[in-house]
């Protein structure tokens, strides 16, 4: 079924429309919240409630592009289960590993930092990945947007562990380079 | 920057970029929600009429299907609830009809912790939000006892299957005060949940084999009778066989003891105990391996193996997690079933309460993998001959006709296809051959014949567009041509089915590679099972013709390709681990030289496999090469199937041997095709590639045809037969980059080159 059609089924409020999300989606959701939560039954918990709050959102809100949406809430609520989970130290995704490479690229100065916000960093990060190739773009954000693991990069672009590495060590010195010269960092 | 800071903001990193993004390769999400409880009753609570009035019934048997488990247990008039780890959704709730039963405290609330999984966390966690239960419901469609009164607790025995498959268990006193066809609704709280008892896991089960009323008849026993039932091959099974890991797997192996029969199926059981008991209840793998099933070897294995293994996703099984149960084989009754004794370890009766063969698990593309429970089934010999087949017809591929009287022979090639794959397949038709290939961009073959005297009238290769594990390409076994379509391997125009249950997991793509005609009850199948990015295996599966198989388990890589016995009693392979044979429906090879004995031929370092073997009068010759390629070390094994079995070496210059027409060739120094003559350990030679291609080159009318005839003159090696009649020969010989063949008449000698 298309995405019009699963958004009109949540449109009419029928159910129907969570059965077909969750044999489109559920796997892709399934994939990115585990791969932040590391828990299969905190990840089974978080695409359910993906569903509840796509039933909650559509309508009125009526997505251009359904997988970006359901990808999104599903991250977005892995997120706040992650992050009530770290501040726990209960966390064993994928998400940790990934966000300390990042945190682990030097930074101006604190002062620095904390006038960046969350908002301004992230159109910093859509303008820099135009400027990177699509094979180095996929490799990023399958890296730190869906937190896949390296080796599931590897296989599902058919490249090697070492290409993966390497490619995201220069594109985080890259985007480093970039961030200091839009005054970022 | 903080962690948190960058997790926000790679939050906002552009929908275009996420869905540029998006992987092809997902984790299994495993089964159903638990929390699908707290959706359902979430969604319960929304005031839209939409809402109240339509069901979410697909949930259970799509999106969340396989282990629906809710358990309700009544204890002496208390409610305990089972909210095993994969809650349904509510169904058909709402209605005028519906019955609350009233929930009172349970009546052990330290047995939670053994009991704990994620369905009780996930109502618990309900409750804990301030819901005051978890509530379920389902419409009784049918009472069914199947659990022996002593075997569980003593007051659990119904088993009530809703309408979507769940099992929920009560007493007999609340079972029957139950209606069928009526929807009741059961509501938990969380002192039930609390006083959760242990865990029994039971999924969408039938029990098929027992009615109730044989049940109560035959009351609890020792004895387990397994009684005939269809066989179900809907669906793969998990199963594992020391380090394997298949998706499907139905033994049927020869009983020794009992000429006359055949043991069918397998029986596959839950069994509750915690396979690992270094795991602990808070341990989030402890629900994956709570599930357990139980695979009944064959006689000749004396045992039954149980095995764990993580539900919610595939993984490795290690060979602790395996436990052994014994049995005590008591051979058919009057009835012509096979009963057993089933022990666990040595003396310890199993409890048959442990053994709850399952049928017919709901099977959706969503849960994966799958299981199907099949049964021990054990046919007298007599019913299992005389399947009728329906004869095939003639088929018309793209380029030409083929009448179907001679067999076809599909080659795999691993090589350097942008896929890691190439998929081609041999049709003949009298003296015409085809060769299709699937994603090959080379046309225009050319054919060469050695001293004017064709072996083929016809030679066209034609090719197919596609990628692998699609199969466009159909494999014929003399009679038919099958395709895999739709999960199942059927003759192309759809009148037969021969295979059905193919199922791979998410990443997984199926391709047929070859179908062999045994009889007309009996296939040899082959498939292709790897990841569309290349990769992959050949795995062989046994048909009856009418849609059942058997998963053959065989631990060893592509190429080292199975041969049949002369009689077609079983098929042979060997390997480094040994000389091994698989009888016919049987799932699992016996090994018939062990790998010491070939150790002691101190031939290690050579290359051992049955692609390059041939059987003759019982004896089967396996040339030892030092490569994967041809590479002749001149050494060739010869086992005595019918004698003693012991491996000899003997020394004969040949990188392959294959028996055609009663005869057995080889290829002499890797380039001449000889006759091998056994009784003499001599030769004769047939004709020869390489001055066949000098000969070729010789009338070649273009430079370039003159100079590639040349370098196959100059360069030819014969790697290995690809496909072979009683007439005529398909040799693969190599030539710079590209594989060409030829068709050898051993009869005439006469030779034709086939390149592109």
């Amino acid at each position: 079924m298309n995405d019009d059609a699963i958004i009109a089924l949540y449109e009419a409020r029928d159910e129907a429309a969570l059965v077909q999300t969750q044999e489109k989606f559920g796997g892709y959701c399934y994939t990115i919240v585990y791969n932040i939560l590391g828990n299969s039954q905190d990840a089974e918990e978080c695409v359910n409630d993906m569903l509840i709050k796509l039933w909650n959102a559509i309508p009125p809100a009526k997505p251009d592009n359904l997988y970006a949406y359901v990808a999104a809430t599903s991250r977005n609520l892995a997120r706040n289960r992650w992050t009530g989970a770290h501040r726990q130290r209960r966390s064993s995704g994928e998400a940790e590993i990934a966000l300390d490479e990042l945190v682990s690229m030097p930074a101006a100065s604190d002062d620095v930092e904390r006038e960046v916000d969350g908002h301004a960093l992230g159109d910093a990060l859509n303008s820099f990945l135009g400027t990177i190739s699509e094979e180095h773009r996929k490799i990023f954000v399958q890296r730190y947007w869906y937190f896949m693991p390296v080796e599931d990069i590897a296989e599902d672009l058919n490249i090697t562990k070492s290409k993966v590495t390497v490619t995201l060590m220069r594109t985080r010195k890259k985007l480093q380079t970039y961030l200091e010269q839009e005054g970022y960092l | 920057m903080k962690q948190n800071e960058w997790f926000e903001a790679t939050s906002r990193i552009a929908a275009q970029y996420i869905t540029e993004a998006k992987p092809k390769h997902l984790r299994e999400s495993g089964l159903s929600v638990d929390s699908k409880a707290l959706l359902a009753e979430e969604l319960a609570e929304k005031p839209a009429e939409a809402v109240r009035q339509s069901r979410i019934t697909r949930w259970v048997t799509t999106g969340f299907a396989t282990a629906a488990a809710v358990a309700i247990v009544v204890t002496g008039g208390v409610l305990i609830s089972r909210v095993r780890g994969k809650v349904p959704a509510v169904l058909n709730s709402g209605t005028s009809d519906v019955t609350t039963v009233q929930t009172e405290t349970g009546t052990s609330a330290d047995s939670f912790q053994q009991g704990h999984d994620a369905g009780a966390e996930a109502a618990r966690a309900a409750i804990a939000a301030g819901k005051d239960k978890v509530i379920f419901s389902g419409t009784v469609t049918d009472k069914v006892v199947g659990i022996y009164e002593d075997q569980l607790d003593s007051d659990m025995k119904y088993v009530l299957l809703g309408t979507d498959s769940r099992i929920i268990h009560v007493s007999r006193a609340l079972a029957d005060s139950l209606t069928t066809g009526k929807t009741y609704r059961f509501t938990i709280d969380e002192q039930v949940i609390e006083a959760d008892p242990f865990n029994i896991k039971i999924d969408n089960i039938r029990f098929p084999f027992r009615s109730a009323e044989e049940v109560s008849e035959e009351g609890a026993s020792d004895n387990y009778t397994f009684r005939r039932a269809e066989m179900d091959d809907q669906a793969p099974a998990e199963y594992i066989s020391g380090y394997q890991e298949g998706y499907r797997d139905v033994i049927m192996n020869q009983n020794p003891e009992y000429d006359n029969y055949r043991l069918e199926g397998t029986l596959t059981c839950y069994i509750r105990d915690i396979i690992d008991p270094e795991l602990k209840p808070n341990d989030p793998e402890y629900a994956d391996y709570a599930r357990c099933t139980v695979v009944a070897e064959s006689p000749e294995h004396s045992s039954f193996f149980c095995v764990a293994y993580p539900y919610r996703q595939k993984a490795e099984l290690v060979r602790d997690q395996i436990m052994t149960f014994g049995y005590t084989p008591k051979g058919p009754d009057e009835t012509g079933d096979f009963r057993y004794t089933l022990k666990r370890f040595e003396d310890e009766v199993i409890d048959p309460a442990y053994f709850l063969p399952m049928f017919d698990t709901v099977s959706t593309e969503q849960v994966k993998p799958v299981i199907t429970w099949n049964r021990l089934q054990l046919i007298p010999a007599s019913e299992s001959a005389g399947t009728t087949v329906t004869e095939g017809t003639s088929e018309t591929t793209e380029t030409t006709s083929v009448s179907g009287q001679t067999a076809e022979t599909r080659i795999w090639v691993q090589g350097d296809h942008p896929y890691g794959w190439s998929d081609w397949s041999f049709f003949r038709s009298g003296n015409e051959l085809h060769l299709e290939q699937l994603n090959e961009t080379k046309t225009n073959p050319h054919s060469a014949q050695l001293n004017g005297s064709s072996v083929l009238t016809h030679f066209q290769k034609s090719n197919k567009i596609g990628t692998p594990y699609t199969n466009d390409i159909p494999a014929y076994d003399g009679e038919t041509q099958f395709i895999l379509k739709d999960g199942q391997i059927v003759s192309k125009d759809g009148s037969r089915i021969l295979m059905t249950g193919i199922r791979p997991a998410v990443t997984q793509h199926f391709s047929l590679y070859s179908v062999e005609k045994f009889s007309n009850d009996c296939w040899f199948v082959r498939m292709t099972e790897g990841w569309e990015n290349g990769g992959g295996w050949v795995n062989e599966y046994w048909c009856d013709g009418k849609g059942r198989s058997v998963k053959i388990s065989i631990e060893c890589t592509p190429g080292y390709t199975v041969i049949p016995s002369e009689d077609k009693s079983c098929v042979y392979y060997a390997d480094e681990w040994g000389i091994f044979r698989v009888n016919r429906f049987a799932s699992s090879a016996e090994k018939i030289v062990d790998d010491t004995a070939l150790k002691q031929l101190s031939i290690n370092e050579s290359y051992l496999g049955t692609e390059n073997a041939a059987i003759k009068n019982g004896i089967m010759y396996i040339p030892f090469r030092s490569s994967n390629a041809a590479n002749c070390t001149g050494k060739v094994v010869t086992v005595n199937l019918n004698g003693d079995k012991t491996p000899r070496v003997i020394d004969i210059p040949l990188s392959f041997m294959v028996e055609c027409g009663g005869r057995i060739y080889g290829i002499k120094d890797d380039h001449s095709f000889v006759e091998y003559l056994p009784e003499t350990g001599s030769f004769r030679e047939v004709a020869d590639i390489r001055k066949a291609g000098a000969a070729a080159a010789k009338d070649a009318k273009g430079t370039a045809e003159k100079e590639y005839l040349n370098a196959f003159a100059e360069e030819g090696i014969v790697w290995r037969p690809v496909a072979v009649w009683d007439d005529l020969v398909i040799l693969e010989i190599p030539v710079g980059e590209s594989v060409n063949y030829a068709a050898v008449s051993p009869a005439t000698g006469n030779v034709q080159l086939l390149f592109f």
